[in-house]
């Protein structure tokens, strides 16, 4: 209870107590601790590929492929809602720019761009809908991840006759993208992708925004409990149509990050992707149900998973064993996730 | 007999202003037509006087003695009429739009087509009076006595008669649907 | 049908609402003022409900009149009824109970810090406000980071209507706050009631409890089957009559034991002066006072 006219001792007891609690009900403890335990296994299991600098290199570029997802599926499923076309909205965007490119010489930069008017209007689509036909966000989403996949693959054969357009750094405007969206910068003789300071940079301006600013608040209200917080005024019909945008912005920054890298574009990238996602931001301590959860957590998820896809390599083991693991894990990080918040939570009554 | 002369009375009645005549004895005085929207008429002696037709809204006539008065076709829409004796008076067709009558007694009163839309009658001693054809839609008559009373054809929906005495009552042709009978429940 | 002098913050008049052919209310009448509580009561189904919505602007009456201190008004959505003074605390609260209770205070009205992209939410502004606040409603929290789930279902309505005040609510319409409390929550919640009207505000408390009606209420508006059948002062109507005038002869079987109840303790009140409700209001403003 929270009523009581509490004398000074008493009081002190509690700050010492209340810092434990605050920590045990973050909702990133979770992902983090097991980050570290991930972390500790691939060290000890296979020190000289994961302990090098260009081992943490070869992790963290792969966390950031999936952290970038990550980061916008976060705010969106904070805000109670899911999307399952980002991988197919992935596919898309680099079939989009690659197909620009190869067929009418269009500069990538301008390819990308229009790619972009394009996956922002798809995401825009589905926030609309969802809003309108007031069905679940899953089953919308669900019914454009086939759509658009079909009609990235569908187009692309369509107008070049393949699925696959490579030979793209001969392009116009590549050299130019390739400074933003695929160099390397150099930190103690290793080079780091570039993606992976677009992760960390996301991460931070998305931590931002939920917790610092007045979006944020809506974020979480919207998610906690849509009708409550339509009765306070926050616009939460806008609100979720721009967090679909924002998952579909965060699709096209990987697909034109892994054109670049890969120098081309497959009409299959990203497939599976959103249920990665999904996990990761799981595993960072969203609640499915919204109303609660981190950015930070969802980049800590990332990381787990980056981690255990190189560690496994690293360490020898057939890379088969790889969905076993993250299966595995995301059921454990939310039996942990739970019992951490429901010890908090009893704490403090 | 008034203890005011016709000279004062008229007056009285052509100053500006609401007229203030508390306690005053106006019995039998002919104010007929009068002018008297929101007189302070407190415990005044209005008995046996005729003021049919006259206006008397928000008037505050609370205690007053209006017995055997004639105020047919007379205006007392919002009127405070609190413990007022109107026994015997003529109301016929008067207008009691919203008045405010409780613990009145208006017993052998002829409200007959009088309006008494949404009036406040608790406890009101309205026996042997005549409300035929009478308008009480949602007047409250909570506790009101209503004995030997006559509401044939009176219109009482959404009326709220709870614990009314309905001894005797003659409800020929009333219009109850909608309204609260003496036990709390609706009549269908 | 008051002879109240002032122009009342809210009056309804001659309100009708249809739904198709369905008569939910019909010739709705019923005003509040400023300082006062006004208890509206009526059983299930009476039509509260959609009482309650039309005041707070979620529809608008199909006939009739609303008029806000005098003047009428036309309200399209409940932002509309909020900008005018008219707070509702609904039955589920409007809270979100994993979000802490300054988080919550502030939902929609946030306070922010600086211009443009770099807007900030107040985080310091809305913890100390939300704290101070809720002292005011005589609760110490201690930790307004807490979330709102963490608090007992008296302090989550304490939070909602400490909240409508704080935001300038003139006029305060409660659905049902006491509704699944037990009694010492509900002497809380009370309390914050018979304060919210100490500063001025024109309450409606919805309720079908008439112990709790009877503890704070002014003035009592009985609603049944969408018809309101006058407005009582407690010298016109008693807490007996109040329940059998809600629910009529033909339920009174079920309620016979709730009657004797009454009985019971409007013996022990004549005897002591108060009842179980008056009691739990008056241990409730002791613990204030100490």
């Amino acid at each position: 209870m929270a009523s009581t006219t509490a004398s000074q001792p008493k009081d002190e007891r509690m700050v010492e107590a209340g810092l434990l609690k605050k920590i045990l009900s973050r909702p990133e403890l979770g992902a983090v601790g097991g980050a570290i335990l991930v972390w500790i296994i691939f060290a000890l299991v296979a020190p000289r590929g994961f302990l090098s600098l260009r081992g943490a290199s070869s992790y963290l570029e792969v966390s950031a492929q999936l952290g970038l997802l990550a980061v916008g599926v976060s705010l969106l499923m904070i805000g109670g809602e899911f999307d399952l076309s980002i991988g197919s909205l992935v596919g898309m965007a680099g079939a989009t720019m690659a197909i620009l490119a190869d067929v009418w010489g269009i500069p990538l930069y301008l390819g990308a761009a229009i790619a972009l008017v394009i996956n922002l209007s798809v995401g825009l689509v589905n926030g609309i809908l969802v809003i309108k036909t007031k069905l679940p966000s899953f089953i919308i989403t669900l019914g454009s991840l086939f759509m658009f996949r079909g009609l990235t693959i569908g187009v692309t054969r369509l107008l070049t006759g393949r699925t696959q357009i490579g030979g793209l750094a001969d392009a116009a405007g590549y050299n130019f993208m390739k400074v933003i969206f695929a160099s390397d910068i150099t930190l103690f003789g290793v080079g780091f992708p570039v993606a992976i300071f677009w992760w960390f940079g996301l991460t931070a301006l998305a931590t931002w925004v939920l917790l610092r600013t007045q979006i944020g608040n809506w974020i979480f209200g919207a998610g906690g409990d849509a009708v409550a917080a339509r009765q306070v005024g926050v616009p939460v019909s806008r609100l979720k149509i721009g967090l679909f945008m924002t998952t579909a912005f965060v699709a096209w920054l990987l697909a034109t990050i892994q054109v670049i890298t890969f120098k081309s574009a497959d009409t299959l990238r990203g497939e599976q992707q959103e249920f990665l996602a999904i996990i990761a931001v799981v595993i960072g301590g969203t609640l499915l149900t919204g109303g609660y959860g981190s950015a930070i957590g969802a980049a800590f998820g990332a990381l787990v998973f980056g981690m255990v896809k190189q560690g496994i390599v690293f360490a020898g083991v057939n890379a088969d064993w790889f969905f076993v693991f993250m299966g595995a894990m995301l059921i454990l990080a939310v039996l942990f996730n739970n019992f951490i918040r429901r010890k908090a939570e009893e704490a403090r009554k | 007999m008034s203890d005011l002369t016709s000279a004062q009375i008229y007056d009285l009645l052509n100053r500006p202003g609401p007229l203030w005549l508390a306690c005053c004895d106006l019995s039998g005085i002919c104010l007929k037509g009068a002018n008297l929207i929101e007189a302070d008429l407190t415990e005044a002696d209005l008995s046996g006087a005729n003021l049919s037709g006259a206006n008397l809204s928000r008037a505050k006539l609370v205690g007053a003695n209006l017995r055997g008065a004639n105020l047919s076709g007379a205006e007392l829409t919002e009127a405070v009429l609190r413990q007022a004796d109107f026994s015997g008076a003529n109301l016929q067709k008067a207008n009691l739009h919203a008045s405010v009558m409780g613990s009145a007694r208006l017993k052998q009163a002829n409200l007959f087509e009088a309006n008494l839309r949404e009036t406040s009658m608790i406890k009101t001693d309205l026996t042997e009076a005549n409300l035929s054809e009478a308008n009480l839609l949602r007047a409250v008559l909570k506790e009101a006595n209503l004995q030997n009373a006559n509401l044939e054809g009176a219109h009482l929906k959404g009326a709220n008669l709870f614990e009314a005495n309905m001894d005797g009552v003659n409800l020929t042709n009333a219009h109850l649907r909608g309204a609260m009978d003496p036990d709390g429940d609706l009549y269908e | 049908m008051s002879d109240n002098n002032k122009v009342p913050n809210i009056e309804v008049k001659n309100i009708s609402k249809y739904f198709g052919s369905v008569i939910a209310l019909q010739d709705v009448s019923m005003s509040v003022h400023a300082g006062e509580v006004m208890c509206l009561l009526g059983d299930n189904g009476a039509g509260k409900s959609t009482l309650i919505k039309a005041l707070a602007g979620v529809h608008q009456p199909s006939e009739g009149n609303y008029l806000v201190e005098g003047k009428k008004v036309l309200f399209t959505s409940p932002r509309d009824a909020l900008a005018r003074g008219i707070a509702t605390v609904y039955q589920d609260l409007a809270m979100i109970p994993l979000m802490s209770i300054a988080r919550n205070f502030f939902l929609g009205s946030e306070p922010t810090l600086g211009w443009g992209p770099f807007k900030r939410f107040d985080i310091g502004f809305a913890s100390r406000v939300a704290k101070a606040e809720m002292a005011k409603m005589g609760i110490d929290l201690r930790d307004t980071t807490q979330p709102v789930g963490t608090l007992s279902g008296g302090e989550r309505q304490s939070v909602a209507i400490a909240r409508a005040v704080y935001f300038g609510a003139k006029t305060l319409i409660l659905d049902e706050p006491t509704a699944a409390l037990g009694v010492k929550q509900a002497g809380t919640v009370l309390r914050y009631i018979a304060q919210a009207r100490a500063r001025n505000l024109a309450v409606i408390f919805i309720t079908h409890n008439p112990h709790h009606a009877y503890a704070v209420g002014d003035r009592f508006t009985i609603l049944k089957r969408g018809r309101t059948f006058g407005t009582f002062t407690k010298e016109e109507l008693s807490r007996e009559e109040m329940v059998r005038m809600m629910s009529g002869a033909d339920e009174l079987d079920a309620l016979s034991h709730e009657l004797k109840e009454f009985e019971r303790q409007d013996q022990e009140q004549a005897e002591s002066g108060m009842s179980e409700i008056d009691h739990a209001l008056a241990d409730a403003l002791d613990d204030e006072a100490s």
